[in-house]
């Protein structure tokens, strides 16, 4: 019995560090429905902090969710800043961190009531604690973000992650807005592993 | 005088009236010396050492041929050779001379070549022999000019015996200038004071003839500087020539500027009077600030007036100098030693005590207490020197307990000073009391405000994007991790910044032409941090980055 914990303690701390890679999921949902019949744009960042040097890191929007229409992709912030984002909403979208400080995505959109997404962060390689960014996500009616909607300048909420893999809380700036960590999946399985070895020695009693 | 665009992590501001109040006058105590640490370091004070390399004393077989001399010199060699073979148990940190480091600056007073058949610089290259000793430690070290040291040596300084103190390149500069062996290319070496200095006209008044030719570059780098760095602090020394004039006092000002917040160390020859002995050889005690503190009075300006770079007595370079510079926290000095005496009871004799040390405690601009440190032995002839009998002082830091602990040591005979009394009058060696050989006093805030500020670490966020105002904004997180709390109103200060990024909430440009930003704050308590939001402008996305300093507003 004791053998059999020791292995099950063994693949619990494997499943924790054979990859150095991070990964911070969250569930997103924001309430549009001000705004619905409208058009507007998406406006999503991922920015490096100061000093970057190794760190790597991509944002992902997973499982975009819409009752509103998506329109086509613009420039951002400068013409090309986007071309490090690939796909296209209400597909699969990838931002990676390839810019120096900058890298943003822009696309129109015509509101329905609600949008929402899995947003994951990852950090890739060896971790590198001297260097973030910031993901964050942004609403306007039009492209230049100029006439910010629901907050006073747009922003609806960010998200830290540096280099060392560890992920801020979700800043939310907007009551409309609703981000959930969604615990990772080797966070799920651990506890049932530590169960498993309860249930066994409930058995074996 | 070397780049000195390298800029300090701080920038000490005045303290408020409630720190001037709140601050606790400083008491003598005597303590022992704490065990050695990773914050516990020494610095190490050479007194006057003009006696040991006096080229007049010449060993008895010499006859008339040069030879060093052999009587006096190996006290001076013994200190150095202590220093070399003690700098790592006792973590030593810097060594300073407080100056008259020879007896006869360019011999001409002794006539050396015809009275002791030895050539002028006979005692430059005396000294050379111990501070090539001193040198080979590899620890930084600095040497401020005593009145010995210039030229003429000048005993009189009426115009119309002698000029003021004069130095011409061929002996104070020539040996421990900033292109001298000792210090071309030391990287801890800030610069010395090249640029002060006059033409001599060969024409003095009735001291014409006394003075250098006509054309002769005089006085030039007389002052040095140097850094150094222990217990986690990078402080600054400077050497400051003999009653430094307006100009020597500008150099000296323009390299505090430069190296702003970092404690600093003045070391000038001539600024302290030793505690006149009374009939029964005993120090006159004084109260000044607190318990047990003693206040020696200040010199006056003798040896360089008339001089055409100016001069300042003790107190003009107090005023001028040292009370408004709130990171000048002490102050070393040699020249004085009293006179040279001889005490007697009980059937015994003592010859040749002085009363070397003294120490007075005075408030700055600021508030802050400044220690200014009398050292000088060269009255002590116990041993058989000349004068010295190769007493050292000492200072051991000792950042964590937060104390400064002087002590006097006999590099010859091992002993301390002031760990016993004698049986002819209760004093100690120098006949003085004890606690002025050896002592402790706290360290003073402006050290204890640079180690606690750094353990200040700083952080930065990430930032957003803002397409509007078309600028990045995120904040720069202050935490000190220290156990000292820093005190007053910082800010944080970009350096190195790309010319086309702006910081956008820039509250304007510190000394060094940083910009830098703040927020209402009265300083950062211990395990505590400080969020200061910055805004940057980047119109060619090229990325954001600097070094962030925290600085004192």
């Amino acid at each position: 019995m004791k053998s059999i914990k020791l292995q099950l303690l063994a693949l619990v701390a494997l499943l924790f560090a054979a990859n150095p890679a991070f990964a911070a999921s969250y569930g997103v949902t924001i309430d549009t429905s001000s705004l619905a019949g409208t058009s507007g744009y998406l406006y999503l960042q991922l920015v490096n902090g100061a000093n970057i040097d190794t760190f790597s890191a991509t944002a992902q929007l997973l499982d975009f969710s819409t009752d509103g229409t998506m329109g086509a992709t613009t420039d951002g912030a400068y013409t090309n800043s986007n071309k490090y984002a690939t796909g296209t909403l209400p597909g699969e979208l990838t931002i990676a961190n390839t810019n120096a400080v900058l890298n943003d995505y822009n696309q129109a959109i015509t509101f329905g009531n609600s949008i929402s997404f899995t947003l994951v962060l990852d950090t890739l390689g060896a971790p590198d604690p001297m260097s973030s960014a910031t993901f964050s996500f942004w609403l306007s009616q039009d492209a230049a973000g100029a006439i910010p909607l629901l907050t006073a300048d747009g922003l609806l909420f960010t998200v830290d992650v540096n280099g060392n893999g560890v992920a801020g809380m979700p800043n939310v700036l907007a009551s409309q807005v609703n981000v959930v960590p969604v615990p990772a999946a080797a966070l799920l399985f651990a506890p049932g592993l530590l169960g498993l070895v309860a249930f066994k020695r409930k058995l074996a009693a | 005088m070397k780049n000195l665009s390298r800029r300090s992590f701080l920038k000490f501001g005045a303290a408020s009236a409630a720190g001037i109040a709140a601050a606790q006058c400083p008491v003598i105590t005597r303590m022992a010396l704490a065990d050695m640490g990773p914050n516990v370091f020494t610095v190490a004070v050479i007194p006057d050492t003009q006696n040991y390399c006096d080229g007049r004393y010449q060993p008895a077989t010499s006859g008339n041929a040069w030879q060093l001399n052999i009587y006096n010199l190996p006290f001076f060699i013994s200190q150095m050779n202590y220093l070399k073979n003690n700098a790592s148990a006792m973590n030593l940190a810097f060594v300073t001379h407080v100056g008259d480091v020879v007896q006869n600056g360019d011999g001409s007073p002794m006539n050396f070549p015809t009275n002791y058949g030895t050539p002028q610089n006979t005692e430059w290259l005396n000294a050379v022999q111990a501070i090539d000793v001193l040198d080979s430690v590899g620890v930084p070290y600095g040497l401020a000019p005593g009145n010995h040291d210039y030229d003429n040596q000048s005993y009189k300084a009426e115009a119309t015996k002698y000029p003021p103190l004069v130095s011409t390149p061929d002996y104070w500069t020539k040996y421990f200038g900033s292109s001298s062996k000792y210090f071309a290319g030391k990287s801890w070496y800030v610069g010395a004071s090249d640029e002060v200095g006059y033409v001599s006209t060969g024409v003095g008044g009735a001291s014409t003839g006394q003075w250098p030719a006509a054309g002769t570059l005089c006085n030039s780098g007389m002052s040095s500087a140097q850094v150094f760095t222990a217990g986690g602090i990078s402080f600054l020394h400077i050497a400051l020539e003999m009653e430094a004039g307006a100009m020597a006092i500008e150099w000296a000002q323009s390299v505090i500027d430069s190296y702003a917040g970092y404690p600093t160390i003045v070391t000038t020859h001539s600024y302290l009077s030793p505690f006149a002995a009374s009939s029964t050889n005993k120090p006159a005690l004084t109260d000044p600030v607190g318990p047990g503190a003693v206040k020696a009075t200040m010199n006056g300006a003798s040896y360089c007036k008339n001089s055409p770079n100016g001069w300042n007595s003790a107190k003009g370079i107090w005023d001028n100098l040292i009370a408004p510079n709130n990171q000048i926290f002490m102050v070393l000095c040699g020249h004085s030693w009293g006179s040279t005496h001889n005490i007697s009871g009980n059937g015994q004799t003592i010859n040749g005590l002085s009363t070397s040390n003294a120490i007075r405690i005075d408030r700055n601009m600021s508030g802050n207490f400044v220690y200014q440190v009398l050292s000088d032995y060269q009255g002590n002839t116990t041993m058989g020197s000349k004068g010295g009998d190769s007493w050292l002082r000492f200072m051991q830091f000792d950042v964590e307990g937060g104390n400064i602990h002087f002590y006097t040591y006999n590099t010859v005979s091992g002993a301390r000073a002031g760990q016993t009394v004698n049986s002819i009058n209760g004093l100690s060696d120098f006949d003085q009391l004890p606690e002025y050989s050896d002592f402790t006093l706290p360290i003073p805030a402006q050290v204890l405000e640079a180690a606690a500020q750094n353990n200040v670490k700083i952080t930065s966020s990430a930032f957003t994007y803002n397409r509007a105002t078309k600028l990045y904004s995120g904040k720069l997180v202050l935490t000190n991790t220290g156990t000292l709390p820093v005190t007053g109103t910082v800010g944080v200060a970009l350096e190195n910044m790309p010319s086309t990024i702006t910081l956008s909430n820039s509250l304007g440009t510190d000394s060094v032409g940083c910009p830098y930003t703040s927020v209402a704050n009265s300083g950062i308590a211990a395990g505590a941090s400080l969020s200061i939001p910055v805004q940057f402008s980047d119109p060619t996305n090229v990325g954001i980055s600097f070094t962030p300093v925290m600085i004192k507003i």
